[in-house]
């Protein structure tokens, strides 16, 4: 087999972050003139061993050589300067400044006293002209859609000519056509003997473009893979990413879901986050949404609870027509979110704990002026105990408590609700285990007695599959699975969130 | 052995009040330093008189500052820069509809009120339903009110005078206690309730410390936040009323002075000018300590030029004080 010499090796790299082990013992190896592809579940550290290799952050173990030279940088400039360029995921451009301007942003050249801006333009033109011949490069950045300030961002990359690129998610944000003309680009540069990283959550795309493959799992890669060499299964790749051998999961309890529709949600459609959604919840069922991170589940989650006014659907509640264009509406019809981050979006930190928990009630008609102060605080003495929130008193401000009990007090805001639907995002984030187990003890008992029906939205599929009795999957604003049963393993989930089956 | 008794003291009640109060104990030390420099620099400083005098002119300050207060609340870098000018163009108008008659004081309360909601209406869809910066709306509506009051005072004199009861609210004292004074002991405990204890001002406080999460329980924070407005303007009308009796007629410059000052006391209180929190009692103490200083600066001979550049340092100190604090949270 033809080797080409090896442009990167990074070799026992382990990274961690507080108490968190991003990367254990993590090895790449990329060649000139080869594509290699990164593949993993979320949070398997692929966005981390990128970040280490263009100095965004310090690895605490481990070599990286750079074209055989040992090399450590201290930020994102320093390996660009030295022929590393990457693709961030959360885009790095200027909006008020136009397209050009922006390719060539940092590496202005000029000519005599001024700046050299008819050569710049030339420059940018003719590298946007492979990737998107229509671009208009004279457009402001913010006039723009998300796929061609993708298209930018990559432009502005390849503009410095880099011996490595790496592509972070590049094709999340683009259309078809677009990916086409992005991998046509790449095939050109590779031709040319760069070298290229790419991570993308669509399986069938790394299969096309990429000439090898590393997949990570829990911070480690588990296979290397040469397409050419060993071929291309898709199955055997989820194999790789979800590990094989799984021990057997505490047996869920199976529970008597009824017949009954609590909501019916049609055509769903969100700007470009939520396209045609469309599912049923039966009374007394907990219904999961799972697939990769970022596919519109959080937004799925926060349309519900009425977030989005320009938001369509067809919704109705026990066979009743309802509107869901504000949270004062979905609260009104009993459906209560518990948001996915809870200082942003669920908490007054600064607060006391009685006045976070009585908060809901003020934006009820039937609230009065003045709140019955005693009645109110009984009440949130009874949220208190039924959870279990450590905290002195009442009247301590929400941020003297611990991540978990802070959570606890965001569900705590809906108990003296009569809830029909509860809307949970992610509630087990940055949560101790402890308080993690109080808060799903407490959330299963009250669906187990026909109180309330749940739609759980999780990060991690483990907490999916121990307390889903459906599964939806989603995908780019789409449901494209539903698992019931034996089906909700981690296994499958894996597998239909990338479009494999 | 020293660590543990500090933690003793840590979660002992008195360190939990002190705690808690931490602002309003350093806006009071800092009146009570201001009164002690006064004593030893200035021959009769400290005397009930000059105490009383001090209490009379901090209760505008206080007043205004109380509309600030609503204003900064709701949160959404709320502020309100036109309260000044508003007072003064409900004095202007007002003083000649009411020509010194009792009578006519109902129809002026009634403009004083009009006018109050129109600007405040105006400041509120501006900022909260467009989402344009209120720092410069209010700014521009300032200058609009100056504008109108100066075409309507140009090359003539204001005429007309406020009604006699204006005066004696404003101006007159009981015995010997400043009956201004008393309204303001009359409105704290008003407003403390309207903004601890009822849904509207629990609502205005939670906007104010998370829009977002005030939103997704349900609460229309657009709407409390231009409600905030119009309730900041139609005060500041309400007080050119009592300006107007306390001086006796109405001039261009009478509110636009006081715009300043009802920031500052707003940050010697110790509202967080984000949003969210604040007390009133704080406020206060501020205006007091602003008037204080005020008193200090002119009895040693720094004039108007002493008075601005003390409040700008001030508010300077305390601003970096309250921020350093926040930060080793």
């Amino acid at each position: 087999m033809n080797q080409t010499a090896k442009v990167l090796e990074a070799t026992g790299i382990r990274k961690h972050f507080g108490g968190v082990i991003a990367l254990s013992n993590a090895n790449l190896v990329c060649r000139s003139g080869r594509i290699t592809g990164l593949l993993g579940a979320n949070g398997s550290g692929k966005s981390t061993m990128s970040k280490i290799i263009t100095g965004v952050y310090s690895a605490d173990k481990g070599e990286i050589k750079y074209n055989g030279r040992p090399v450590r940088y201290r930020n994102p400039n320093e390996a660009r300067q030295d022929g590393i360029a990457m693709v961030f995921q959360n885009l790095s451009l200027v909006a008020d400044l136009n397209v050009w301007q922006n390719i060539v942003l940092g590496e202005e050249e000029n000519k005599g006293l001024f700046l050299d801006n008819r050569g710049a333009m030339e420059h940018s033109r003719a590298i946007v002209d492979q990737l998107l011949p229509d671009l208009d490069i004279r457009k402001m950045v913010h006039e723009l859609n998300p796929g061609e300030m993708q298209i930018v961002e990559i432009a502005k990359a390849i503009s410095e000519n880099p011996k490595l690129l790496i592509l972070d998610e590049p094709t999340a944000a683009l259309e078809q056509a677009q990916v086409k003309s992005l991998f046509d680009t790449m095939r050109a540069l590779v031709k040319k003997g760069v070298a290229i990283i790419f991570t993308s959550h669509r399986l069938w795309e790394v299969m096309e473009i990429c000439d090898d493959i590393v997949v990570f799992r829990n911070g480690a890669n588990v296979a290397s893979i040469d397409f050419a060499k060993d071929g291309k299964d898709p199955e055997k790749i989820i194999g790789y990413i979800t590990g094989e051998t799984k021990e057997a999961k505490t047996e869920k309890k199976a529970r008597t879901v009824s017949g009954e529709t609590v909501l019916q949600i049609r055509n769903l459609n969100y700007s470009r986050f939520l396209k045609d959604v469309s599912f049923e919840l039966k009374k007394g069922e907990i219904l999961g949404i799972g697939g990769l991170a970022g596919q519109g589940q959080h937004e799925l989650m926060l349309a519900l609870a009425g977030n989005y006014p320009g938001a369509t659907c067809d919704a109705k509640l026990n066979e009743k027509k309802i509107r869901l264009t504000r949270p004062a509406y979905a609260i009104r019809n009993s459906i209560h979110l518990v948001p996915g981050d809870r200082q942003l979006e669920g908490l007054f930190l600064s607060h006391s704990l009685f006045t976070n928990i009585i908060f809901p009630k003020l934006g009820l008609s039937r609230q009065p002026l003045f709140t019955p102060r005693k009645k109110y605080r009984k009440e949130c003495q009874g949220v208190i105990d039924s959870l279990s929130i450590v905290t002195h008193n009442m009247d301590m401000p929400v941020n003297s408590l611990s991540g978990g009990n802070q959570q606890k007090v965001v569900v705590g805001k809906w108990l003296s609700f009569d809830t029909d639907v509860l809307l949970l995002a992610d509630p087990a984030k940055g949560v101790d285990v402890g308080a993690k187990r109080d808060l799903y003890d407490y959330i299963v008992g009250q669906v187990k007695e026909n109180k309330m029906s749940v739609i759980l939205y999780a990060s991690d599929n483990e907490e999916l599959i121990q307390y889903c009795d459906r599964l939806l999957i989603m995908y780019e604003g789409q449901i494209v699975a539903t698992l019931e049963g034996e089906e909700i393993n981690d296994e499958t989930i894996v597998a239909t969130s990338m479009r494999v089956r | 052995m020293s660590t543990r008794s500090m933690t003793n003291f840590q979660d002992s009640a008195a360190y939990k009040i002190i705690d808690r109060h931490k602002k309003l104990i350093i806006a009071f030390l800092l009146i009570v330093f201001l009164f002690v420099i006064g004593e030893f620099t200035v021959e009769t400083f400290l005397t009930l008189s000059q105490v009383l005098l001090t209490l009379k002119l901090a209760s505008f300050i206080a007043l205004f500052a109380l509309c600030q207060m609503i204003a900064i609340a709701g949160g959404g870098s709320g502020l309100d820069l036109s309260v000044g000018y508003m007072a003064t163009i409900t004095a202007v108008f007002t003083a000649a509809i009411m020509e010194g008659r009792n009578s006519h004081l109902g129809v002026a309360v009634l403009a004083a009120l009009g006018l109050g909601l129109v600007v405040g209406l105006i400041n509120g869809t501006l900022t909260a339903y467009l989402r344009l910066p209120p720092l410069v709306v209010t700014l521009a509506m300032a200058n609009i009110l100056q504008g109108v009051i100066n075409v309507y005072t140009a090359g003539k004199n204001i005429t007309g005078r406020p009604s006699p009861v204006l005066q004696t609210m404003a101006a007159k004292s009981t015995g010997i206690f400043p009956n201004i004074v008393f309204l303001l002991l009359i409105i704290t405990p008003i407003v403390m309730i309207l903004l601890y204890k009822t849904k509207l001002g629990l609502k205005l406080f939670g906007s104010g410390a998370n829009e977002t999460a005030a939103y997704l329980s349900g609460v229309n924070v657009k709407l409390v936040r231009c409600t905030s407005y119009i309730i900041s303007s139609t005060l500041a009308s309400i007080i050119g009323l009592l300006l107007l009796g306390n001086m006796g007629i109405a001039f261009k410059d009478m509110g636009s002075n006081y715009v300043m000052p009802s920031i500052a006391a707003v940050v010697v209180g110790g509202v967080s000018l984000t949003g969210g929190d604040g007390n009133y009692i704080g406020v206060i103490l501020g205006a007091i300590f602003l008037q204080t200083l005020t008193n200090l600066l002119v009895a040693l001979g720094w004039g108007d030029a002493g008075k601005w550049t003390g409040f700008g340092i001030v508010l300077f100190a305390l601003l970096i004080l309250y921020l350093s604090n926040r930060r080793k949270r």
